[in-house]
């Protein structure tokens, strides 16, 4: 069982460059390749801008970022108080839809499936959201 | 990320938004093209060869671009639009994007932002496409 490193934050805008030095520094701690800790910001980026933007309508609120692997993989659960949604279950945008039709947002929750082998969401046990992302085969050695 | 902002002339008048560094928010980009489009720009020419990255909030400052100058010509009516993307004939007339990266790229993909931006990887060429 390898070490698991936990950021704990008040989310606002200015929180995703924390957020993202954290995740390079760890993951890269616990082994991931530089070719895939690439994915890996992306996916995160995504969820926790998601958070700060829909989640908390920019009003400040807790986010913890958890990065542990597990075998080859990376796992990577986010947990805040938001009210709940599960964005595993928003349809995925249909990019044919001429540009000036579409909405612009949407796109994270796509990018983020495209970066990462499985997305789960629950509704945490003390309210809330918790998502895990686990990138799969990255992981190359031990701490 | 810093934006610099220039001007070449081809069979009309381009601007030139250079992006230097990862295009984490929509708000600068999308200020920034709304004051060269205040100020009479209508056709931008995005560099993206120094941006490592792209979330997509820089993709949604594109769209915000993208329909910003977007015009009334006939050739850009919902209809003509919709035919053109449908048959890989239609590319924004106003926006096209310099030397994207490869994430950079391959996020323009994922969004399918490809099929209706032009993609160009020398700079003559690019503003003598206008």
């Amino acid at each position: 069982m390898s070490s698991a490193y936990v950021l704990r934050l008040i989310a606002d805008p200015s929180s995703l460059e924390t957020v993202r030095a954290f995740v390079e520094q760890k993951a890269l701690s616990l082994g991931v390749t530089p070719d895939a800790l690439y994915d890996v910001l992306v996916a995160v980026h995504e969820m926790v801008a998601n958070v700060v933007e829909h989640g908390y309508g920019g009003q400040p609120g807790v986010i913890e970022v958890e990065l542990r692997g597990e075998g080859d993989a990376l796992v990577v659960r986010l947990i805040d108080e938001a009210a709940p949604f599960d964005p595993t279950a928003v349809p995925a945008p249909d990019i044919t839809i001429p540009p000036h039709k579409r909405p612009a947002g949407g796109m994270g929750i796509l990018m983020t499936r495209r970066y990462v082998d499985s997305m789960t969401h629950r509704v945490h046990a003390r309210g809330g959201n918790e998502l895990v992302l686990v990138k799969r085969g990255v992981v190359t050695s031990s701490p | 990320m810093e934006i610099s902002v220039s001007e070449a002339q081809g069979r009309v008048p381009v601007t030139v938004f250079r992006l230097k560094g990862p295009v984490t928010t929509n708000s600068e980009l999308e200020q920034q093209a709304q004051a060269a489009y205040d100020a009479g720009a209508r056709n931008i020419l995005l560099d993206l060869a120094e941006v490592p990255y792209m979330a997509t909030s820089g993709l949604r400052a594109l769209h915000f671009i993208y329909t910003l100058l977007r015009s009334d010509d006939s050739s850009e009516s919902d209809a003509a639009v919709r035919t053109g993307i449908a048959a890989g004939t239609y590319t924004s007339p106003h926006l096209k994007l310099l030397k994207p990266t490869n994430h950079v790229l391959e996020a323009l993909k994922v969004a399918g932002y490809d099929m209706f931006l032009e993609i160009h990887s020398d700079m003559k060429k690019a503003i003598a496409s206008f």
